[in-house]
């Protein structure tokens, strides 16, 4: 039997202030929410193990991901970049209830691939709790999603939804 | 005719010719002058430097930017060469070029030494009058590791606690080694992230281009060392020693040589480093000072034996406390009762003493009455073991010249001493032979001291005396007759004289009265020789006492000569330390074999 290959994976995560980014991140590594919000500061780091299975449906690759939770991103300075090179993949997170924070998304996407021009992206359209399911324009999501070759999922990190999976999409893209 | 038609029809062609070329004509001078310009460019060389070096700057910069390793690879050779020249050609300008870099690097280098130094310094000086060394002498017995042991590792108060090795871009953990065996967990790839982040703040926020060497908290250090394509962190605790460094980029340069090309295309694989593990189990077991015990029985064993020799010496000193209470008690009871019943005269003596519950009397009393009044009052006392009475009945004349026989005890292993003491009512009366007068004097006086003696009538004879007498009368007898060889063989062997320890002179008058006889003796019978023999007793090497018995035979020779002896008739003999006429163990034998000794041989045998 061969051995599970384990790589290690930096990924970052991206988006507005206040779009939810650490709650994604506690929600997926430590299964929480909490309703207080906490500004992140400077940079907070978590690492989640993703095993991934083949098409035979067999353990094909363990992904060690080490999540880069950063504050103030929307500046984009030199020292957000020099935290954001290695990484191989993003989440780029925007909040549902202020869409002006998708606007912002493609220049965080743009910027974050000239520093790693090989990464993956996957976009999370958070906050999807706050607003009616029924009123969303998935349109433009699917636009932005198919400009970048990824996906774009319907988040919440407060009831968890869609939250596992868009993780293991991105792993999955690793 | 033909001529000019054919002068006109050449002149017409050669307007044709330049109607037609005129274009190409202009080209050519150009192209002529635009060769001449090259020509000049490629014979000067300055000016065909400055043409090249915009496009060769190019073609290097676009080289570089494509393949930079492979650039590097092709240059080092070359470049290093031409460095070593370079060195080798302007040593003063190197010099000069190096000097901040090289100083600075000096003056961090030295005040990190300095400051392990004066930690150690006052670290020895705290502990050096420190009752705590006795503890540690005891730790060391107790564990069996030696007491430079603990001490080094006392004074060197260091230990590597983990060593992380970090992806410079992505902050990835590649290896994690601990001093306590335990596996990277989240905590260490979080630590890891947090240390290249806390980095590239460092780097980018006070634009430095040094990297960040070091982090301190409390009594721990993150040492920091970086590599082009991996960092090393060194959780450390204490004061680092000299050469840590340097072993840490060490291993930095093994790690980067052995894994170049998977550290350049890391793709988030560490499994490949796990080789490096080795590297980083002697590096713990070089600056970890594992002190362990080094047999666990060794313990168990010292203080096995520490206890049975503890509670050995607690009754051994117990019942000695016991034993020596009871005696003295013993020998109170029997003082008082023997000094409430009993009065002793002066010239009566009770020892008592006491040892392991026996009572020990010596001594002597006048009369038989109170040696049963005694024995009837030791009878008496209670919780006695033993009684041993070696108390005997002695009259005074007795217990005089018991007392006289003590006292000149010393002078009986001497030659001639055959001293008779007569005692008549507290007057000793002394008479036979001594050595000499010295002792003659020292007798009478130690005699004069012994308690019930009134006074001393010393009627001692010299031996010296003696035979100054008989040389006297041989020489008497020589001036009006023959004297006969072997009586004055006799005579002559036997004298002996005495010498002090390292002494060779002679000093005493009755030595010189004796040589004086000696001399007129041979200045009266002419017919033999004298041979003078040198001693020594056994103090110093043998050398040396072979030497100073010569010496001693040399004096007496000397002296005899002075006083008009032929130095013909005079022969020497000296033998060291050999043949002594006593063991050399007591004072009294060496002093006998300090001497020279004397004999005859008539002069018609030589």
């Amino acid at each position: 039997m061969k051995d599970v290959v384990t790589l290690s994976k930096k990924v970052c995560m991206l988006g507005a202030f206040g779009v939810g980014k650490s709650s994604l991140v506690r929600k997926y590594v430590y299964n929480i929410f909490k309703e207080d919000y906490l500004t992140t500061i400077g940079v907070q780091i978590y690492q989640k193990s993703v095993t991934l299975k083949n098409k035979a449906n067999q353990v094909g690759k363990s992904i060690n991901m080490i999540l880069w939770d950063m504050a103030h991103i929307e500046k984009f300075d030199k020292t957000i970049k020099t935290q954001i090179l290695g990484a191989s993949g993003a989440v780029l997170v925007f909040d549902l209830s202020r869409m002006q924070t998708f606007n912002e998304l493609e220049e965080h996407a743009k910027r974050f691939l000239e520093v790693n021009p090989n990464s993956k992206l996957v976009f999370a359209a958070n906050k999807i709790d706050l607003v009616d399911n029924n009123k969303l324009k998935m349109e433009q999501f699917l636009h932005l999603s198919e400009q970048y070759n990824t996906e774009c999922l319907v988040t919440s990190a407060k009831t968890g939804h869609n939250v596992e999976k868009m993780f293991s999409v991105l792993a999955s893209l690793l | 005719m033909s001529n000019s038609k054919k002068n006109k029809s050449d002149r017409e062609f050669e307007l044709l010719r330049k109607l037609l070329l005129a274009d190409d004509y202009e080209k050519l001078k150009k192209i002529e002058q635009e060769l001449k310009k090259l020509r000049k460019q490629f014979s000067d060389d300055e000016s065909f430097i400055e043409t090249l070096d915009p496009v060769i700057t190019d073609a290097l910069e676009r080289k570089i930017g494509d393949s930079k390793s492979l650039v590097a690879q092709t240059l080092a050779p070359v470049i290093s060469d031409a460095i070593k020249v370079q060195i080798n050609e302007t040593r003063e300008d190197v010099v000069d070029a190096l000097y901040p870099i090289i100083g600075q690097t000096i003056r961090k280098s030295v005040s990190v030494y300095l400051k392990q130094l004066v930690d150690s310094i006052n670290y020895r000086v705290n502990r050096a009058f420190n009752l705590s060394f006795l503890f540690k002498w005891l730790k060391s017995k107790l564990t069996g590791v030696s007491d430079g042991e603990w001490l080094f590792s006392d004074a060197l108060p260091f230990k590597i606690k983990e060593v992380f090795v970090i992806h410079k871009s992505t902050g990835l953990l590649l290896f994690f080694a601990s001093s306590t065996p335990s596996d990277a967990t989240i905590d260490q790839e979080i630590i890891s992230g947090m240390l290249s982040a806390i980095r590239n703040f460092i780097s980018e926020a006070f634009n430095s281009d040094q990297d960040l060497d070091q982090i301190q908290y409390g009594d721990q250090k993150i040492s920091l060392h970086a590599d082009r394509y991996f960092y090393l962190a060194c959780v450390v605790e204490g004061n680092i020693p000299a050469g840590f460094s340097q072993d840490l980029q060490d291993i930095a340069l093994h790690i980067h040589n052995r894994h170049f090309k998977k550290l350049r295309d890391f793709d988030g694989d560490v499994s490949v480093f796990k080789t490096v593990n080795n590297l980083f189990v002697a590096f713990f077991n070089k600056y970890n000072h594992n002190i362990v015990p080094k047999k666990k029985t060794k313990p168990y064993f010292f203080i096995t034996f520490i206890a049975v020799l503890f509670i050995f010496l607690l009754i051994f000193l117990g019942r000695f406390f016991l034993q020596h209470r009871n005696d003295e008690k013993i020998q109170q009871s029997a003082m008082s009762i023997i000094n409430k019943n009993m009065h002793l005269n002066s010239n009566e003596q009770l020892n008592i003493d006491t040892e392991k519950g026996t009572l020990f009397v010596n001594g002597y009393l006048n009369n038989m009455e109170n040696k049963l009044i005694l024995d009837s009052l030791l009878n008496t006392l209670e919780n006695i073991g033993e009684i041993d009475n070696k108390v005997r009945v002695i009259k005074p004349v007795d217990q005089i010249l018991n007392r006289v026989n003590d006292k000149i005890s010393h002078f009986r292993e001497l030659r001639h001493f055959e001293p008779v003491f007569i005692i008549q009512n507290e007057q000793v009366v002394i008479e036979g032979i001594v050595p000499n007068q010295k002792i003659k004097r020292e007798v009478a006086f130690l005699v004069g001291e012994i308690d019930g003696v009134r006074s001393v009538v010393n009627n001692l004879e010299t031996m010296s005396e003696g035979i100054i007498d008989d040389l006297g009368i041989l020489v008497g007898k020589a001036k009006t007759d023959t004297v006969k060889f072997s009586q004055l063989e006799k005579t002559i062997r036997a004298i002996v004289i005495y010498f002090d320890s390292n002494v060779a002179a002679i000093t005493s008058l009755e030595e010189h009265a004796i040589l004086e006889g000696i001399r007129d003796i041979m200045l009266n019978v002419q017919d033999f020789d004298l041979i003078i023999k040198g001693y020594a007793d056994d103090v110093s090497d043998y050398h040396y006492n072979m030497r100073l018995s010569k010496i001693r035979a040399q004096a007496i020779s000397g002296y005899l000569v002075s006083q008009g002896v032929s130095k013909d008739r005079l022969f020497i003999e000296y033998y060291g330390e050999n043949n002594p006429v006593e063991p050399n163990a007591t004072a009294e034998g060496r002093r006998k074999n300090r001497r020279v000794e004397f004999d005859i041989r008539l002069r018609s045998q030589f």
